[in-house]
């Protein structure tokens, strides 16, 4: 009997040695994977991994100690990672879509089932993301998405699906804001302006989903509502050899304001296009895409003073915000580039994660889902001029979306001392950086 | 002059004709006659250079030829006017003859070979401007024998010169080949019509299923039992 | 300002590149029947070409036209010899399978030697220069790469039918066999072609970078209407192409005018169409 005792006591001891050994050291080196899911291949590789560098110098940001940005106010640089989880550090798994849905879909997957992750983030191309969504979706795993910006992804009444960014409504709201703030007088150092003078509209946009997803909430939602009238409706053959008819029809339209949704080959050719012809509206407007491209102001350079363009992120925002300053100044210190709306975008997104990480105090799935839901991040924290992060609805059937999320809208502007052409912020009129040039002034 | 020792040839490695030995001597017409198909062609193009022979030699002015590029071959004098005529088509029939002396730097030797050629053919003179493929097929034949003969070639081979000629035509077109002859231009002729084609010529050799059957003086194989043998196989 | 003539006249410049596009194209394949998939990409190297040499050389992009038509020449000669010459003994796909690797090896070689990036020329004698020509205000880059085209169609064109070589060619691709019992070197010949092509696409590339952005996917852009400009034309014929080029111009200008710009492709490739369907060796094809 006390030989029995004994022996029980011995295995209990053994059993008790084995469960601290095996959980002590895994605690201290505890890691929150996340899986991020991008184009890291194929001809969005580029993007791809300027994605990737947004998400590892965020990443580094929250596991690390910046004493710097901690001093502007920003809290997860004084972290030294997830402070609830016992200092856990986040582990990005990168996994790569190839730009194709199905390939999404299917590393979404993996990431769940062979790594263990807690989390998604991607990825990228609405498309992809919707089928990451789903995936995501069926195995209750979180994602959070800062990069794409497909309207329809936060209507679908996903439970596990969270975007901090606006998406392209979002955009176009901005654009007519800005419209009617130039007729209040809101516009910074322009006096208000009669809205005659910029009513009508022609609305130039590619012929695909990006291009008549824009043109179309421009033509039948905004301007009916919004009061302004469309000229010109002109769906266009993308990467078209000669943009010359196309131009010769916009400018005879007799539009005030030219609004394009282009890539940056069609963006250059049309610009130059109406450089040629001399046409002089009195506002040029460009859906993001090529007109942010580092190409496109190659290509144009002085020309393009005057010329606006919808952005997530301008660089610029830094002489408003020291945050995105300092972080700006540490990204450029690594990568030798200022923050691109891509690098932007990731670190919003991995920002996110880290305060609902810290708020679950697990990594349940169900824990984090609520710490999600209920996330309020202070717009003090970000490197956007945005009150906020927190998820909700901006529109009927809108679920997940970050109320607070907007767009800026910057400005091409020629420094004759530098020689250089600076893209200044002039919406959100509070976070301007420079008076706004207007009317658009021509292009000698 | 030319020589042929156990040639064999063919497509890849599949022989068309076997062990063949030919002569044309100097100023001479020989007529090569056999049935469709017995490899006539095959040894014209091999001589050309246009098929490469599985063994054997061939040469010329005692020279080893074999396997040399065309261009080489006509160069040395050898010209191939070949099956169904094969001018070209979008080209007047000036420019075909002049293509026909490619390899004649000398301006004025081409210029003279093309005097020649109308007075030898009137008909293309007529049509000088004319595109080849606007032309009868009499005056194909016409306009091909002509470009032959511009290089200035020292043996002439004829590949089935009577194909899809009316049979008036023929005769003209034998006619030419007589007169030539006359020229004292050694002439390698390839003919189905073994009768009038034998009539013409010095020698002969009959073809059969790509071996040589019967050779000798063209009396000789128009008086003897070999003709008949050698196209009906018995 | 007449919009008819301002549209028609700026169809035609156009055209005109698009002509001088599809010449090399229409070269290569009337002497030996191939089509070369590559030739966008021979275009798309033409131009940057011309852009290094503006870039790197000398700040005017008109100085990069003889450099890329070397280029596109030495390009032409390289993937004959390499490439085609080795391929024509096999059967005819080998020849489509041949350019069109050849296609996705130089798109791809170039996306990984130049990057994603579009490059632009911003000065040069005509780069973003108007010329106004009685109330007409012409883009003079279009203008230059349009006489440009004239120009080398004029000396093609007279090389083809004035010179001892241009006969060669032309019986070359009328008649290949003959071609050859008149001791023409018909291996050379391919070979002429091939280095003719080349330099045209080359010259026609560096010609492009006054008005256009480089980019290694560049020559998609411009290969479906390459191509349906020679088919247009009459595979293998000089003037065809000439006229098909000016026709394709002119039909996608009035397209996106009179009827919608998303419809000019659209247009073109049902001309194309029927053109092939009625008339199946193009308008001026020999066969």
């Amino acid at each position: 009997m006390l030989r029995v005792r004994r022996w029980i006591r011995t295995i209990a001891a053994v059993l008790g040695l084995i469960v601290f050994v095996g959980t002590l050291p895994s605690a201290a080196q505890e890691t929150v994977k996340i899986g991020v899911i991008l184009p890291l291949s194929g001809p969005l590789a580029p993007t791809g991994q300027e994605l990737r560098r947004g998400y590892e110098l965020m990443v580094d940001i929250v596991n690390n100690v910046y004493p710097e940005l901690a001093a502007l106010g920003l809290e997860v640089a004084g972290w030294n990672g997830i402070p609830s989880l016992g200092g856990a550090k986040i582990e990005p798994i990168f996994a790569d879509s190839r730009g194709e849905p199905a390939v999404g879909a299917d590393m979404a997957r993996r990431l769940i089932l062979e790594q263990g992750v807690v989390g998604l983030m991607g990825a990228y191309q609405s498309s992809v993301t919707q089928t990451v969504a789903t995936v995501a979706e069926r195995h209750g795993i979180p994602l959070v998405n800062s990069d794409s910006s497909s309207p329809t992804l936060t209507t679908l009444g996903y439970e596990w699906f969270w975007r901090v960014t606006p998406h392209d409504m979002i955009f176009d709201d901005d654009l007519f804001n800005l419209l009617d703030g130039l007729v209040e007088g809101k516009a910074p150092g322009v006096p208000a302006v009669p809205k005659d003078s910029i009513r009508r509209l022609a609305v130039v946009v590619e012929n695909t989903e990006f291009g008549s997803a824009t043109g179309n909430d421009i033509v039948n939602r905004l301007a009916p509502e919004r009061g302004y009238e469309v000229v010109e409706y002109m769906r266009y053959q993308a990467n078209s050899p000669d943009l010359t008819s196309e131009t010769a029809r916009l400018v005879n339209s007799g539009a005030d304001v030219y609004l394009f949704a282009s890539y940056v080959s069609d963006a250059i050719l049309f610009m130059r296009t109406l450089a040629l012809r001399g046409a002089k509206p009195t506002l040029i407007w460009g859906q993001n895409a090529g007109f942010t491209n580092p190409d496109f102001v190659q290509a144009l350079g002085p020309a393009l003073h005057g010329v606006l363009t919808r952005s997530l992120f301008i660089a610029k925002i830094g002489e408003v915000r020291p945050i995105a300053a300092a972080i700006n100044e540490l990204y450029r210190q690594r990568y030798g580039t200022n923050l691109s709306e891509e690098s932007a975008r990731e670190m919003l997104g991995v920002l996110a994660w880290a305060h609902a990480l810290n708020n679950a105090g697990s990594t349940n799935p169900r824990a984090l889902q609520r710490a999600l839901n209920e996330l309020d991040i202070p717009g003090d924290q970000l490197i956007t001029p945005w009150q906020g992060i927190k998820f909700g609805s901006r529109r009927p059937g809108e679920k997940n979306q970050n109320i607070y999320a907007t767009g800026m809208i910057g400005q091409y502007q020629y420094n004759p001392e530098t020689g250089g052409v600076t893209l200044e912020i002039v919406y959100p009129f509070e976070a301007a950086t420079a008076d706004m040039v207007f009317p658009f002034p021509g292009w000698d | 002059m030319l020589a042929l020792t156990n040639v064999k040839a063919g497509y890849g490695q599949v022989p068309v004709v076997h062990d063949v030995t030919l002569e044309v001597r100097a100023g001479e017409m020989v007529s090569l006659i056999g049935a469709n198909g017995a490899g006539k062609s095959t040894i014209l193009k091999t001589i050309m250079g246009a098929v490469r022979p599985l063994s054997g030699q061939v040469h010329f002015l005692d020279e080893d030829i074999t396997g040399r590029p065309t261009p080489d071959i006509v160069r040395r004098g050898i010209v191939y006017v070949p099956e169904g005529k094969l001018v070209f088509e979008p080209l007047t029939v000036e420019e075909n003859l002049r293509l026909g002396a490619y390899l004649v730097n000398d301006k004025q030797v081409v210029q003279e070979r093309l005097e020649r050629a109308y007075a030898l053919f009137p008909r293309l003179a007529e049509r000088r401007n004319q595109r080849a493929g606007t032309l009868s097929g009499g005056e194909r034949t016409m306009l091909a024998i002509a470009r032959g003969l511009m290089s200035g070639p020292r043996l002439l081979m004829l590949d089935e010169p009577s194909l899809g000629l009316m049979p008036k035509l023929v005769t003209e077109m034998f006619a030419t080949i007589a007169a030539l002859k006359k020229t004292g231009l050694a002439i390698l002729l390839v003919e189905q019509r073994a009768r009038e084609a034998l009539e013409l010529a010095d020698r002969g050799y009959v073809l059969r299923t790509g071996r040589i059957v019967a050779s000798g003086s063209a009396a000789e194989l128009l008086s003897g039992e070999v003709l008949v043998q050698a196209f009906l196989g018995r | 300002m007449d919009v008819v003539l301002d549209i028609g006249i700026s169809g035609v410049l156009m055209g005109l590149v698009y002509a001088l596009l599809a010449l090399g194209l229409t070269v290569i394949f009337g002497i030996m029947d191939t089509v070369n998939f590559a030739h966008g990409e021979f275009l798309m190297l033409g131009m940057y070409a011309g852009y290094l040499t503006y870039a790197y050389l000398y700040p005017e992009p008109l100085a990069g036209v003889p450099v890329a038509g070397l280029v596109g020449m030495l390009l032409g000669v390289l993937a004959y010899t390499l490439l085609v010459k080795r391929l024509l003994s096999g059967p005819p796909i080998a020849q489509i399978f041949g350019t069109f690797g050849l296609m996705l090896f130089l798109r791809y070689g170039a996306l990984a030697v130049f990057g994603p990036n579009l490059r632009s020329a911003t000065q040069g004698l005509v780069v973003a220069k108007r010329l106004v020509v009685g109330g007409l205000t012409l883009d003079a880059a279009k203008v230059v790469a349009a006489a440009g085209s004239a120009f080398l169609f004029g000396l093609v064109y007279l090389m083809l039918r004035r010179t001892k070589l241009g006969l060669a060619l032309q019986a070359t691709a009328a008649n290949r066999e003959a071609a050859r019992y008149m001791g023409i070197d018909t291996d050379r010949m391919n070979l002429i072609g091939w280095a003719l092509g080349g330099a045209t696409a080359g010259m026609a590339g560096a010609l492009l970078v006054n008005f256009y952005y480089v980019s290694p996917t560049v020559g998609m852009v411009f290969s479906m209407i390459t191509f349906t400009t020679v088919a247009l034309g009459g595979f293998g014929s000089v003037p065809g192409a000439l006229i098909a080029g000016i026709l394709v111009g002119l039909i996608e200008v009035f397209t996106a005018q009179v009827i919608s710009p998303q419809l000019k492709l659209a247009v073109i490739y049902t001309v194309f169409f029927l053109v092939v369907l009625f008339r199946p060796r193009g308008l001026l094809g020999a066969r």
